[in-house]
């Protein structure tokens, strides 16, 4: 017994050594294609994370989990939404795990954090982080980023705002770098001069009184809005609530009124616009079977987020077809990836020479459905919009 | 019975075992797992840091990542943006995380208790307001990549794991018998007497505020090495380094050891990175397990796990 003090410390140090030297995730037949799949699953975006992770097991399980007659095995994994541990995340899938290639994440400060571990690497990491930086400062032949980037979404909302006769505009984003790049990309598009004002509240905000009775109707045209999730919801309530949304339109940026956030929206946001590469109501049979599918399966509407992870997950199938299954030959998988063109629920989809997401962008606007219920009506279409490299070098 | 003696040379051996373990890890494990005990190292040594005001003076402080976030952010921009070499850039770093620690511990020492938890946390979250809002600097939300690793100048590559592993092993091992040698001192007596009893150490003549206010300056210094090491060991930084959801997390580091006895926090430290980096491979139920364990350690275990050893032992030496 009296070793006990001394016994204690040195087994914790063994087992401490033991325990992380011993174990490999889990046994894998030899001849699987790994592909690791990271998102937040716990944390504040958990709520996009998980279902995302869904949409992309769901493209897979579409292909019984077999490519050109090799198994395929996802292997999950939580970045809990922070840099440090999504990157410890990564490199367990990379080193630990030997995946093939990476098909994860949306956070962009997690993206950011992982691109240089993963251009070193030199490992296909197919991303839906909406940083543009990942095609610009960033950029690597094995970064793909299949999401339009902040300054692509942007642009393109601003252009059909444009197109409905908006000349003078307010905004108001998310005091983070999306909200920041929402004003410069506005900025190309309106000129300078015609933004009234810019506001950046705190993201997670509660009240958005003070912002919203600054926004004079007579001044402008209609009001953006560059923020997600909960917020975007508070901001629409309270943006009725004051009855400005009888005289001055709202804009949403980007996912503003994804299918998950609906939900939670007022009976008054009918009205609010926004435009995106995903409409949830588009009319045609790749839709209507994705939504069917997903709905089935998780029992709730897909959005945005669930569209980026499946579509995702098929522009990876696609090119793992193309290359007969070998995903070990890094250089053939990217080199067919780029190439890649699949015809998914919102129309053709490829990657551009940077290997930034090339898609349609529909204008959407909230109505109220025959059940009572408020969905995404489909508008206009942007046709193949490009990430604005030219604008935005 | 037991005698002490025959007690510190179990210590001794096991010391020794350790030490050895250390040394050979490079050998026996893989990369990956490698990278891993890194981060342990990196971790154990925040975690001891805190000990020294949590354990040893009973500060409790809630902002402890302030001074490991910003002597991350010196060190990355000094290193990104200037090209300082790590002999440059390390001080540079430290001296950053002193300069807070002199300009916060003025302030927050004037506090304790509860008050001195919220004006630590205050502070640090004002740190990381600076570094989220400062987008030309700090880049905001989405931090700084591409920090280099560091330069020694001397012809060992630091993107090499195994030599990296043994920077940082030197670093971290330096600083823990610093750390051991500061709180077996009679300053660090004199530590262990202001957390039993201020007025009694008043009324013995001591300068209170002076020895308070010297630890917490050292405690910064040592949590900001970590923070330079982090930074290299990551090659990146962002808010989240300075946010209070870090300092709970290195508080939880320090409470599941047990506070008060370094070695206890260190391993609180390599078990709750193990646990964030093993076990959620297998569930996403990972959050709920490690507020199970901090459930049991509070109800069995209230010293935490060196605290549960030492239970053990006196009882077996008074049977």
């Amino acid at each position: 017994m009296r070793s006990f003090y001394a016994a204690m410390l040195l087994g914790l140090g063994v087992s401490v050594v033991a325990s992380t030297a011993m174990m490999p995730q889990a046994a894998f037949s030899q001849d699987a294609i790994k592909i690791g799949v990271m998102f937040p699953l716990t944390g504040p975006l958990a709520g996009q994370g998980r279902p995302e992770r869904d949409a992309i097991k769901l493209a897979f399980d579409e292909e019984n989990n077999v490519i050109a007659g090799r198994k395929v095995e996802l292997l999950f994994e939580d970045s809990a939404g922070r840099p440090d541990t999504g990157l410890t995340k990564i490199k367990a899938l990379v080193e630990r795990d030997k995946v093939h290639l990476l098909l994860s994440e949306l956070v962009s400060s997690i993206g950011a954090a992982v691109a240089p571990y993963v251009h070193e690497q030199k490992m296909p990491w197919i991303s839906t982080v909406a940083l543009a930086s990942l095609t610009r400062g960033q950029k690597s032949p094995y970064i793909f980023r299949f999401v339009p980037s902040s300054y692509q979404y942007t642009m393109a909302a601003a252009e059909a705002a444009k197109k409905m006769g908006w000349k003078k505009v307010y905004l108001i984003g998310w005091n983070a770098p999306p909200g920041h790049e929402a004003l410069e990309g506005l900025k190309k598009v309106f000129g300078a001069e015609n933004i009234v004002d810019a506001m950046f509240p705190n993201v997670g905000t509660s009240d958005y009184a003070p912002y919203v009775t600054k926004m004079d109707p007579s001044k402008a045209d209609g009001v953006f809005a560059a923020m997600w999730g909960a917020d975007s919801s508070r901001i629409v309530q309270q943006y009725v609530e004051y009855g400005l949304s009888k005289k001055m339109p709202f804009f949403g940026i980007a996912s503003f009124t994804s299918e998950e956030i609906l939900g939670a929206m007022p009976p008054q946001a009918e009205g609010v616009f926004s435009a995106y590469t995903y409409c949830g109501s588009l009319d045609t049979p790749e839709n209507k079977k994705f939504v069917q599918a997903y709905q089935s399966k998780f029992n709730a509407l897909p959005g945005s987020y669930q569209y980026m992870g499946y579509m995702a997950a098929k522009m990876v199938i696609q090119a793992l077809k193309d290359i007969n299954g070998k995903a070990e030959d890094k250089e053939a998988f990217i080199n067919a990836l780029a190439k890649v063109q699949v015809n998914g629920p919102m129309g053709m989809a490829s990657f551009d020479a940077n290997r930034g997401m090339i898609g349609d962008f529909y204008t959407l606007k909230v109505e109220k459905g025959a059940d009572g219920k408020l969905f995404n009506r489909c508008g206009d279409r942007q046709a193949q919009v490009k990430d604005p490299y030219d604008a935005f070098p | 019975m037991i005698t002490g003696s025959s007690y510190s040379r179990w210590i001794f051996m096991a010391l020794i075992a350790g030490v050895i373990l250390l040394l050979v890890l490079p050998k026996i494990l893989a990369p990956y797992y490698l990278g891993l005990a890194v981060k342990m190292m990196i971790f154990a040594l925040f975690a001891m840091s805190l000990d020294l005001l949590i354990g040893f003076t009973g500060m409790a402080s809630l902002g402890h990542a302030a001074y490991f976030g910003l002597s991350a952010y010196a060190t990355g921009l000094l290193a990104l943006k200037l090209g300082w070499n790590v002999w440059l850039a390390l001080p540079a770093g430290l001296i950053m995380s002193g300069l807070a620690a002199v300009l916060f511990g003025l302030l927050a020492l004037r506090t304790r208790g509860s008050y001195f938890l919220m004006i630590t946390l205050a502070l640090s979250q004002l740190m990381w307001g600076i570094a989220f809002g400062w987008r030309s600097l700090t880049g905001g939300d989405d931090g700084l990549p591409n920090v280099p690793r560091p330069d020694l100048g001397i012809g060992l590559s630091m993107a090499d794991g195994v030599n990296f592993y043994y920077f940082v092993l030197l670093i971290a091992a330096i600083a823990a018998v610093l750390m051991v040698r500061i709180v077996a001192s009679p300053f660090g007596y004199a530590l262990r007497g202001i957390r039993e009893s201020e007025t009694r150490m008043l009324a013995l003549g001591y300068n209170v505020w002076l020895y308070k206010f010297s630890i917490f300056v050292m405690a910064a210094l040592f949590a900001g090495l970590a923070g330079v090491l982090y930074v290299y060991y990551n090659r990146f930084v962002s808010p989240d380094y300075i946010h209070v959801a870090r300092s709970a997390e290195v508080l939880l580091m320090v409470i599941l050891g047990g506070a008060g006895t370094l070695i206890g926090p260190a391993f609180g430290a390599a078990i709750i990175v193990l646990f964030e980096n093993l076990i959620s491979a297998y569930t996403e139920r990972w959050v709920m397990l490690m507020g199970f364990i901090y459930l049991i350690v509070a109800l069995f275990a209230p010293n935490g796990i060196a605290g549960l050893i030492r239970d053990y032992r006196d009882k077996r030496a008074s049977s």
